[in-house]
């Protein structure tokens, strides 16, 4: 047989296999119906689903929607969420769900009492509108300083549900301990415990990356804790370590956590809390730099005695590293480990941690950088003008598996590269959904929508799921979401047109 | 009995219903300010340029209001900052006049009546003078800023830039005169 009918015979079973469409028989679509929407609307969030199908939160221009739309994707009411006291407007701030029920957060600034308020209203699934009681949560008292400097309110819900974290971030005084307040309800919105917190550092050195609330009630604060200025580098050096700052027994017990390890720089950090109430700390280390990763770690620390139970550093290994690398810096590459040069991974975002049933977890990061160009033209007058473009670059995802022992299993990168301009990538990065054991990734790439299936030995499969053209609208990832064990929701959006399609897999 | 009872259980829902009323409207009592759609103003720099002028600014939404001023000439003048450029005053020795503005304007955050806005300025001057009478136009496009420094008072600055046109007691009609270039500055109550 003639080599070149070999060589194609060869290629056409590589590529089938590459793109065999073995995914898309396990994945069911469900398209809506395209939508006539004004042209700056845009989705903010899928809030929640139920029985009678998906509620979304929409905003346009200064409003705020929240629409119904059935299991088919079809929508049967949207409404304008007003809230109101009597004549009085609150700001409208997030919307939460806790125990399957829907609840708006609002404020009200009163500038005669110098108080800035936060409130707690239910909505109503069937009208859309809030009902029942209006509750205050939360008060900040900004009488001793200017009006814009009224402090702020967020909120954490436990892992089960059963607590609420109000977290009123006080007005800020330069050059005095920064201070906020913990307020605990009940998912009911009943007072447990409130208590006004006092750190020990001053003019923002603890800067606030996370803070979550455990089943318990405890609450954990996980920052960066810099070095006389609040930047993450000075002077061409690291100027931050992580801390973590646990408070329990209702705000009464406050423990320290600093997270330091000997010869290697904790890049990146991201906690959660056990079921037996141990702290996990896990993300990216580096060896010398703060833009760059060397490796992922694994840390299990002892609530009680803050002893690290477990650690494990792994360095991502040369096949990770050069994935998607030209021969030619592939072989760059092989020359400076071989020199013993430090070698890393630069411009990756850790975006989750997914903690597993079985103590194990999951990291899912992302590369991403912005660059910008900037062109100077001159007009017939002798005017120069100068234009800037700014490029977003979306780049591959890294997957970090680490087992129940807390030993990093394995790291698989999924190469794609999506660039866009001056669009803050509206229509880049990725969605995610977990079935079962396996991650499925949907991203755009240009106009075909991927879906890569990884399973939890580390076996990528990447498959072409659709063209969006075909569909009439693009598919924005950052707005889509699984809603349940097994159904993803993308928001596909092209100028006045914008459309929804469930993903259902089948087990 | 029985109706004594209902009557009684009646009448605790009403008192039940009155006091939760009573507990959220302390947190929204501050004497009307967020609810205020009318300021009146005194606008202090084009009383230093010899024309005193009065606005009202009634708020139509979140989003728009709009500011009408009307005011008097005084037995001077003091050229503006383009006519200082030309050298050429427009109006010399006046002895009376008036003046009006209207100014819709634009809250692109919908916090009217405080914060950033913009609009357009549409203002009229009649100067009635020895030997003439002469009539200053102008539509300038403002960006501006208003802010309560206390319960009651606020502080309203704008500035911006437009055509002026002109028209002189012997012509018929109206003569772009140059570009306007205007900084006003107002002191509101709030009602």
């Amino acid at each position: 047989m003639k080599k070149s009918a070999l060589l194609a015979i060869l290629f056409t079973v590589i590529y089938l296999h590459t793109y065999s469409q073995v995914i898309s028989k396990k994945v069911n679509l469900v398209w809506g119906p395209k939508l006539e929407e004004p042209r700056r609307s845009h989705l903010e969030s899928i809030i929640t689903t139920d029985e009678t199908g998906m509620y979304i939160l929409k905003s346009h221009k200064q409003n705020v929607f929240i629409e119904h739309f059935t299991k088919d994707m079809n929508k049967t009411l949207s409404v304008k969420l007003v809230l109101k006291h009597k004549d009085k407007e609150m700001m409208f701030r997030f919307i939460s769900v806790i125990k399957s029920k829907i609840y708006v957060f609002s404020t009200f600034l009163n500038q005669e009492k110098k108080k800035n308020y936060f409130f707690v209203q239910e909505i109503d699934k069937k009208t859309l509108l809030p009902t029942g009681e209006l509750k205050k949560i939360g008060e900040i008292d900004f009488s001793q300083f200017s009006r814009g400097n009224n402090g702020h309110f967020d909120c954490a819900i436990s892992e089960d549900e059963s607590k609420i974290l109000v977290y009123n971030d006080l007005p800020y005084e330069k050059k005095e301990k920064d201070k906020f307040e913990l307020i605990v309800y009940d998912n009911s919105f009943n007072l447990l415990w409130q208590k006004q917190v006092v750190l020990p550092y001053i003019d923002k050195l603890f800067e606030t990356t996370n803070y979550i609330i455990d089943n318990q009630g405890a609450i954990h604060f996980l920052g960066k804790l810099y070095n006389k200025k609040s930047k993450d580098e000075v002077d061409d050096k690291v100027n931050y370590r992580y801390q973590i700052i646990s408070f329990y027994k209702n705000g009464n017990q406050t423990v320290e956590y600093p997270i330091e390890i000997k010869d290697y720089f904790l890049k990146d950090m991201n906690i959660a809390i056990t079921a037996d109430t141990n702290i996990i700390c896990t993300g990216f280390y580096s060896k010398d730099a703060y833009e760059s990763i060397k490796g992922s770690y694994f840390l299990k620390i002892n609530s009680q005695t803050k002893e690290i139970m477990h650690k494990n550093f792994k360095d991502f290994d040369f096949e990770t590293i050069t994935d998607d690398m030209s021969k030619k810096q592939v072989d760059k590459t092989k020359k400076k480990i071989e020199k013993g040069e430090n070698v890393e991974m630069h411009n990756y975002d850790l975006n989750e941690i997914i903690l597993r049933d079985d103590g194990g977890a999951v990291l899912i990061a992302e590369q991403y950088w912005v660059t910008s160009s900037t062109t100077y033209s001159t007009s017939s007058n002798g005017t120069v003008r100068s234009s800037t473009n700014y490029y977003y670059n979306y780049g591959d995802i890294l997957v970090i598996n680490i087992d129940s022992k807390g030993e990093i299993e394995w790291t698989k990168k999924i190469s794609k590269i999506q660039t866009s301009v001056n669009d803050d990538g509206y229509f880049s990065s990725y969605t995610y959904c977990i079935v079962k054991d396996k991650i499925y990734f949907v991203y755009n790439e240009r106009f075909n929508v991927n879906i890569v299936e990884l399973n939890n030995n580390g076996e990528i499969t990447k498959e072409k799921l659709f063209n969006s053209q075909e569909y009439g609208v693009n598919i924005r990832p950052k707005s889509s979401m699984q809603i349940n064990d097994n159904d993803l929701v993308l928001f596909g959006h092209y100028k006045k047109t914008q459309r929804y399609v469930k993903l259902t897999f089948k087990e | 009995m029985k109706k004594a009872l209902f009557l009684l259980f009646f009448l605790w829902n009403l008192t039940s219903y009155a006091q939760q009323t009573d507990v959220n409207d302390q947190y929204f009592d501050d004497g009307g300010i967020s609810t205020t759609n009318s300021i009146i103003k005194v606008n202090f720099v084009s009383t230093l340029m010899g024309n005193p002028m009065i606005h009202y600014e009634r708020l139509l939404a979140k989003f728009f209001s709009v500011d009408l001023g009307v005011g008097y000439v005084l037995p001077y003048y003091i050229p503006e900052f383009m006519e200082l450029a030309t050298f050429e005053p427009y109006v010399e020795k006046p002895k009376t006049g008036y003046s009006f503005s209207v100014n819709p304007r634009y809250w692109p955050l919908k916090n009217a009546p405080e914060g950033f806005y913009y609009g357009l300025l549409f203002r009229q001057r009649h100067y009635n003078c020895e030997s003439n009478t002469v009539i200053l136009r102008d539509i300038t496009y403002v960006i501006g800023g208003q802010y309560n420094l206390t319960r009651h008072v606020n502080l309203n600055i704008d500035m911006g830039i437009g055509p002026m046109f002109s028209k002189y007691s012997k012509l018929d009609s109206y003569y772009f005169e140059t570009f306007s270039f205007v900084i006003l500055a107002k002191l509101g109550y709030l009602l």
